[in-house]
């Protein structure tokens, strides 16, 4: 059965030090970053959360940076952007392979790992890896 | 603290217009546009981020609107097909190349088509609407259409 959406808190935090302060005193939150992974997983009834920290206006979190040879890419860096990082196809190409040479616009937040190349989009890294997180410490 | 709880409200400009919606903040935002705006244009298809059905422009970027909750939009611009005039050449060009058929993937890629540019490249139109699905005209109609838009 799926889960009643409006029933779901959301918090949304306006600097990264309050998310983390949230994170620390709030019980029970689950950070959300896009909502693809999320919205499917309520659908199937299957998220147990009711109370979550929208990151989504975070943009701090989406730099990608280098410095020297490390490559830093932010939780909310989407994957729009990292095929269109100069530094990503420079220090990380596999990343940015088989890029198509124009970007579809549309933003469907998929999950990284199930996008076409042809259908690039802003799903963000954070999105994804939170996601699994939290399906690790559920398991 | 910004903290938002079950039926909160947001503010946005909605097709220009600013509006101020109740709504829970994890509600969709293509449940909202449908079921609280009326506005209809968007569909849901796979209600799963893949068809496009659902597309609108938030902030003049193309998103399916059935995975973003309205409280990401918060302040932010929507446009929906309905914000198109009558005489708007899009439209117009799909009617006269025969580029919808059932109609329902209509609208979202209308919208998309917006964020391509004048007259784009077959190939630019072809990695552009990759993330809008069509079952009924295999596309050529609507690529034609974009192209000859004025």
């Amino acid at each position: 059965m799926s889960t009643s959406l409006a029933a779901l808190e959301l918090l949304q935090p306006r600097s990264l030090r309050e998310a983390l302060r949230m994170l620390r005193d709030e019980g029970g939150l689950v950070p959300l970053a896009g909502a693809t992974d999320l919205y499917r997983a309520l659908a199937a009834g299957a998220v147990p959360a009711r109370r979550f920290l929208d990151l989504w206006r975070l943009d701090g979190l989406r730099r990608i940076r280098v410095r020297g040879d490390r490559l830093s890419i932010g939780a909310l860096a989407t994957y729009a952007a990292l095929l269109r990082s100069a530094a990503v196809r420079r220090q990380l190409p596999m990343l940015a392979a088989d890029a198509p040479p124009t970007l579809p616009p549309i933003v469907p937040r998929l999950r990284i790992w199930r996008l076409p190349t042809e259908a690039a989009a802003a799903a963000s890294i954070g999105s994804c890896r939170l996601t699994a997180a939290e399906r690790r410490s559920a398991a | 603290m910004p903290r938002r709880d079950p039926g909160g409200g947001v503010r946005l400009t909605l097709n220009g217009r600013e509006v101020e919606l109740e709504a829970p903040p994890m509600a969709r935002l293509l449940d909202v546009l449908r079921d609280t705006c009326g506005l209809v244009g968007a569909k849901e298809g796979c209600g799963d981020g893949v068809c496009g059905a659902c597309t609108v422009l938030v902030d003049g970027a193309a998103v399916c609107a059935c995975l973003v909750p309205i409280a990401q939009v918060d302040g932010a611009s929507v446009t929906t097909i309905e914000a198109l005039p009558d005489d708007h050449p899009l439209p117009r060009a799909f009617v006269d190349e025969a580029g919808a058929q059932c109609g329902y993937c209509t609208p979202g890629i209308i919208l998309t088509a917006l964020t391509l540019g004048r007259r784009p490249s077959r190939a630019r139109l072809r990695a552009g609407l990759a993330g809008n699905l069509c079952r009924c005209t295999g596309y050529e109609a609507i690529y034609r259409a974009i192209r000859s838009a004025r």
